[in-house]
């Protein structure tokens, strides 16, 4: 599982820009930090989250100037973007019960599509039958 | 002499799909996010369909 090349591209290009300019707006903080939670909680194990503090006290502060705390921390996101790896996902059972997997997904809501449609697909394990030898 | 043993079971897969209707649009906020409401919906509507009473498709 990876989050799509094209879209950490585009999150690297904010934070890139941004320490360039040295000013984040509180709105375009909120978005980044929507696109980091996206890229980094979501794709790689909540890689990088902790880094994460100083943007969100930015959108509180309300202030667009970058300080030395937040220009570190995007420092480090800026990195960190550029070394993630896809993550296996194992599902064997690793405990008593094995995971139930769901994915599920919708279109419709984006440029160019045009049905509402919502669906998902569950797996459930298989079990186990105790037999009498 | 009498020995438990197991048989495994194939896994189950159990899908479902809904086209969205235009009075439930309109009752989501239009909001800009990564994740979309939509997509929300179809995560929570997996685990609110009918689809563990056998209505959705089993394979």
């Amino acid at each position: 599982m990876h989050v799509p090349e094209a879209k950490v591209e585009i999150v690297r290009a904010m934070v890139t820009d941004a320490i360039a300019k040295g000013e984040l707006p509180s709105g375009e903080t909120s978005s980044l930090c929507g696109k980091l939670q996206f890229c980094l909680s979501w794709g790689v194990g909540r890689f990088g989250r902790a880094a994460m503090g100083a943007l969100y006290r930015h959108v509180r502060a309300r202030r667009p100037h970058i300080q030395l705390a937040l220009e570190m921390s995007l420092n480090f996101l800026q990195t960190a973007l550029t070394s993630l790896r896809a993550r296996d996902i194992c599902v064997r059972a690793t405990s008593r019960s094995a995971p139930i997997l769901l994915w599920s997904d919708a279109t419709g809501t984006s440029e160019g599509e045009s049905t509402l449609v919502m669906a998902f697909v569950a797996r459930f394990p298989g079990g186990t039958l105790p037999v009498a030898q | 002499m009498t020995r438990r043993g197991v048989t495994l079971m194939h896994p189950r897969w159990v899908h479902g799909f809904s086209i969205a209707s235009p009075q439930l649009i309109a009752e989501l906020d239009a909001r800009k996010q990564q994740i979309g409401q939509l997509e929300l919906l179809a995560a929570a509507a997996a685990y609110i369909s009918r689809f563990a009473h056998g209505s959705a498709t089993e394979t």
